[in-house]
């Protein structure tokens, strides 16, 4: 068994919530906050998941950057879930966040003139190289400790979690923020429009007439410590990270393998390293992503590791797939099923294919165990899988 | 609370540069500071092994490649019987693949945003390269794509130590790669000469093949907390600007260091306090003269 580390805050921004505890309404109530209008200019008509609310005010450069300013409305609300407000001298603390969309130069405008004229006012360039997603949280909270920022495509917040809390137990800092973020933007919703998987209506994951994904914004943060920083601030923690796994499915550079191989592995190293059996699982927070591989590899491996007894859903209907903070955000939703004692309606699934191993829940389900399991599936065959424990 | 190793293994050493992709020619351009024109040849970039798997793949993904499948072939002991699961991939990056991001962007700025090609978005996320090593080689560990402008490889590393100190993994490839496409080098250009730096632009990739401190190998590398940035030892400064220029320097380090300790000290963080990087980390290596030059 690996040591448990103790998540002592979560904070969550995206189209369900402009924070934990909103977030919490639109699952109890099952409203989805969906638009049919982007927030940019496109030929694309799809319906999206978008953040209406007010986000930080950043200082200078860090202004220019959405993503950033979606990761410090989550970071805020997790260090203050955590009553870290102010960091001690002698603390270390580490940050390390998944995204996609901060990590590429993808200023349209900027490329447009540069293509036309052979050159280009520089702003986009020097805004991107300076809202690097991880240096700019670590500079605006002061943290001293390792950082990185993860680029898996979709599993980059629940790698970003299994990164953080190896830091931790190798003691290179006391307290870490993980999760992910993203924006919504134009380049990726033409990327994913590309290569077909967009749907123009609102997503049903799992369901059999799944026809595609929609995109979102958001991000998602966990606050995980060490036992000892925790207990020396005399913090009472009520979830802890007891696995995490991941594991590559050398398969194809888009597609899933088929069978899940890489997913099985990622959530097998998961459930070893908390010293449990799948039935000690009480619900899972599925990637489902409604397109027709991701959904078929994922239910393949939840209904052959985990029957069809435990309950699971998909909550990109509430909030759309926000890619690089997905992992984090889910993560954050497994602590609140577990808080909360309940998991809404997987939105969006109304039949299953005949053929399916397993189906998620139709209907509010409560929540009954310990343990909950995120996963993580992505571009390239990256798999994730955390696995968290309430304790009190 | 696990302790962490604070040194592991180098066991094999893949590098593909403007100077060449064979450690011994590379060697020995070092030593004679042959000049460059700072890009990999093309020659360089086709492999018949993997030839037809990596056609649709553009030099960011290629360069990675062939000096990931070289260190791993490199690797002493060899790596063949060590459990494809228990292989860990970290690739770091600054910029990542944008010269196929710039084209995704051309099929958007020709064609609309509906009809770009497909192959170019799929190859122009940061992990596309990590895909095809992973494909190629049937790695089934844990894999990171790492993005940083600053202490990219230092991070990488920490990790790499963290996975063989905790025993998930059994070696770690850990490397950079970073591609010269015209957009960058444009910026760079003009962002280097605002500030009066010099500093010439090159692209490339090195990988090393990382094992536990007991597995013997070239050389013992480490990452360490330093407060004190004393000593930059820069051995290579006519590549890349940024994360792979550190992989570059750790290179020329292995390559043209006597036997003994040397040190690479990053100093971005006194170099650019602004980015608020307060903990700069410090990469000792040490040559056991096992070095087969």
């Amino acid at each position: 068994m690996t040591t448990p580390l103790p998540i002592t805050g979560i904070g969550a921004i995206s189209a369900a919530g402009a924070d934990v505890a909103a977030t919490a309404r639109s699952f109890a109530t099952g409203m989805r906050n969906i638009a049919t209008s982007l927030p940019f200019v496109s030929s694309i008509n799809c319906p999206t998941f978008q953040v209406n609310a007010p986000l930080p005010e950043l200082d200078g450069r860090y202004s220019t950057s959405r993503t950033l300013r979606l990761a410090m409305a989550a970071v805020g609300e997790a260090l203050g879930d955590a009553k870290l407000v102010r960091f001690d001298s002698g603390t270390r603390v580490g940050v390390c966040l998944g995204t996609t969309v901060a990590c590429q130069l993808n200023s349209v405008p900027f490329y447009d003139a540069f293509r036309k004229h052979g050159h280009a006012p520089l702003d986009p360039v020097l805004n991107f190289i300076n809202t690097n997603l991880a240096q700019s949280v670590a500079a605006i909270i002061g943290a001293s400790g390792p950082r990185m920022t993860i680029v898996n495509a979709c599993s980059s917040g629940s790698d970003a979690i299994g990164v953080a809390a190896s830091w931790i137990r190798a003691g290179l800092c006391d307290v870490a923020i993980a999760g992910g973020a993203d924006e919504l933007h134009r380049v990726p919703l033409a990327g994913f429009w590309s290569l077909g998987v967009i749907s123009t209506a609102p997503c049903a994951p799992f369901d059999r007439d799944r026809a595609g994904l929609n995109l979102g914004e958001g991000a998602g943060i966990v606050i995980l410590e060490s036992t000892e920083h925790a207990a020396a601030r005399r913090c009472k923690h009520a979830f802890e990270l007891v696995g995490f796994g991941a594991a590559c499915d050398a398969h194809h550079l888009t597609a899933p393998h088929p069978e899940g191989r890489g997913l099985e592995s990622a959530v097998r190293v998961a459930l070893s390293q908390g010293s449990i059996d799948p039935d000690r699982v009480a619900f899972i927070n599925a990637h489902g992503t409604a397109t027709q591989d991701n959904d078929r590899a994922e239910g393949t491996v939840i209904g052959r590791l985990f029957g069809r007894a435990t309950p699971f859903l998909s909550t990109k209907g509430f909030t759309g797939h926000t890619l690089g903070a997905a992992g984090g955000l889910e993560a954050v939703f497994a602590i609140m099923g577990l808080r909360d004692g309940f998991i809404p309606a997987s939105p969006g699934f109304a039949m299953a294919n005949d053929d399916a191993p397993a189906a998620p829940v139709r209907q509010r389900t409560s929540i009954v165990g310990e343990y909950a399991l995120s996963t993580s599936l992505a571009f390239g065959g990256n798999n994730a899988a955390v696995l968290v424990r309430r304790v009190a | 609370m696990a302790s962490l190793s604070s040194s592991m293994s180098v066991l094999g050493i893949g590098a593909v540069t403007p100077i060449g992709r064979d450690t011994n020619a590379i060697a020995g351009a070092l030593r004679t500071a042959m000049p460059s024109n700072g890009r990999v040849h093309d020659e360089l970039l086709n492999d018949p092994p993997t030839a037809k798997r990596m056609r649709r793949a553009d030099r960011y993904s290629r360069m990675a490649t062939v000096a990931v499948i070289d260190a791993w072939n490199a690797a002493t002991p060899s790596c063949e019987n060590v459990p494809l699961e228990r292989v860990g991939l970290i690739v770091t990056t600054g910029f990542g693949p944008h010269g196929r991001g710039f084209k995704f962007l051309d099929g958007i700025l020709d064609f609309g945003d509906s009809s770009a090609l497909p192959t170019d978005f799929s190859h122009s996320v940061h992990g596309a390269a990590a895909a095809h090593i992973t494909e190629i080689l049937g790695l089934r560990g844990p894999a990171l794509n790492n993005a940083d402008f600053e202490q990219g490889v230092e991070h990488a590393l920490l990790m790499a130590q963290c996975w063989l100190a905790d025993g998930q993994c059994d070696r770690v490839l850990v490397g950079a790669v970073e591609e010269l496409g015209t957009v960058y080098e444009y910026a760079a250009n003009e962002l280097l000469n605002n500030s009066h730096k010099s500093a010439p632009l090159g692209e490339g990739a090195v990988f090393f093949t990382l094992g536990p401190p007991t597995e013997g190998g070239l050389a013992k590398i480490g990452v360490e907390p330093s407060s004190d940035a004393r000593s930059l030892t820069s051995f290579v400064s006519t590549f890349g600007l940024h994360a792979s220029s550190v992989a570059f320097d750790l290179l020329g380090g292995l390559l043209t260091a006597p036997v003994g300790v040397a040190h690479r000290v990053d100093t971005a963080a006194t170099a650019r306090p602004s980015c608020g990087a307060r903990s700069p980390w410090a990469i000792t290596f040490t040559r056991t003269g096992a070095m087969p030059l």
